[in-house]
């Protein structure tokens, strides 16, 4: 190795940072040549003069004016810093922006669906009104017609069951009673109902209509 | 709470927005900063403002840092960019102010040996010689500079000053022994007069 290939790792050899091998080499090549011995004492001397240069201490304000400009540059990063890393995150952004297009799609399928729910409710309750009115216009004649007991031969609706109407009292049933006399065969179904003297009833009423 | 020990574990907290790690991260950094800011642009007085600029520069780049390399790698990255930037665009100040710095050191010894001639003479010759150190070393050219103040004040490694230098660890051992061979030939009359 030249000499000038051993002075280029003075800093290294004086910082016992080479191999052992090429240590060995450079202390061989010290104790042999007077030149390289004499550059790499006055080598050392500068490495030395060099740490005569003083340090200099941070001012005690240093934190507080760094702080200060942090402040200046992002104001928001004191109170949402810790969201800092989210903002800037891509990913974040599009699992958002994912979820904010699937709830508002769900909104909008939601609101199409009462949307058509509501038109479909009108459109049987204007079903059931058109029905409703067929059924009323209809209802004397839907009513069931039994054979009188006293008079045979004679048709009277189902409510007028077991009353001693004549034959005239089928047109004489008040308008009111109508739905009454409609759900009759549901109504009778329950016990309660079953108990309960409609014979009483029908003759009641249709005594009260005599009597009109 | 335990103070964590190493600087990438602080970093890492950094990223998720946590200032108080980021407040032991200059604890822990500020002194050697501005050291290595003074000695590398050879301005004492600006050296804090560009410490804050460098500090500043980590917060916000905290959520794009990986931990790759050594955390103090990356900080003298960001260090000496901006003082090279600081350099470039001062380069005429700064000449005149070292320039002017000797000036008023030599006023200020003439005034002092008046006063006290016995006593202040060694401290002449000290402060003189740091001086001249001083001066030798802010002569050299900035990147010969740069792998002496990093290897040398900043104890990094070889490998670690060619990270930041962004070149080989052959070319920081050459550029070391450029500066160290320029070193010699300005402060070889320092050097015998000490010894």
């Amino acid at each position: 190795m030249t000499c000038q290939r051993i002075r280029e790792h003075f800093w290294e050899y004086q910082r016992r940072q080479l191999s052992g091998e090429l240590m060995g080499l450079l202390d061989r090549h010290l104790r042999s040549c007077e030149a390289c011995a004499a550059e790499f004492d006055q080598f050392q001397q500068i490495d030395q003069a060099l740490e005569s240069l003083p340090t200099i201490e941070p001012s005690p304000y240093f934190d507080q004016k760094l702080n200060v400009s942090l402040a200046e540059i992002c104001p928001s990063s004191a109170r949402w810093g810790f969201l800092s890393p989210w903002w800037k995150d891509r990913y974040v952004w599009t699992f958002a922006l994912l979820l904010l297009a699937t709830v508002g799609l769900w909104l909008g399928f939601r609101h199409q669906q009462s949307r058509a729910l509501r038109t479909m409710e009108d459109v049987l309750k204007l079903q059931d009104d058109s029905l409703g009115k067929k059924e009323t216009l209809e209802m004397p004649r839907k009513t069931e017609t039994v054979i009188h007991e006293k008079t045979p031969g004679l048709l009277v609706p189902a409510p007028e069951v077991g009353g001693t109407a004549s034959g005239s009292e089928e047109e004489l049933i008040p308008e009111e009673d109508l739905p009454v006399v409609e759900n009759l065969d549901l109504l009778q179904d329950y016990e309660f109902l079953k108990k309960f003297d409609l014979a009483d009833v029908s003759l009641e009423d249709s005594s009260g209509v005599k009597a009109n | 709470m335990a103070e964590p020990t190493s600087d990438v574990e602080l970093m890492l907290r950094v990223k998720h927005g946590d200032r108080e790690a980021f407040s032991l991260l200059v604890q822990r950094h500020r002194k050697p900063l501005i050291n290595f800011i003074y000695r590398f642009t050879g301005n004492s007085g600006e050296s804090e403002d560009l410490a804050h600029e460098v500090f500043i520069k980590v917060f916000l780049s905290a959520s794009r840092y990986e931990p790759r390399a050594a955390f103090s790698t990356w900080l003298y990255r960001i260090a000496t960019n901006l003082a090279l930037n600081y350099l470039r665009d001062h380069r005429t100040r700064v000449a005149t102010s070292l320039d002017r710095g000797s000036e008023e050191e030599e006023d200020k010894s003439r005034t002092e040996l008046r006063d006290k001639v016995a006593l202040v003479e060694d401290q002449l010759l000290s402060q003189e010689r740091v001086e001249r150190i001083r001066q030798a070393l802010a002569a050299l050219p900035e990147n010969q500079r740069l792998a002496v103040v990093l290897t040398k004040y900043q104890e990094l490694s070889l490998k670690e000053a060619a990270e930041v230098m962004k070149c080989s660890e052959a070319a920081v051992k050459s550029l070391i022994f450029r500066a160290y061979t320029t070193l010699r030939q300005k402060l070889i009359a320092v050097v015998e007069s000490r010894a």
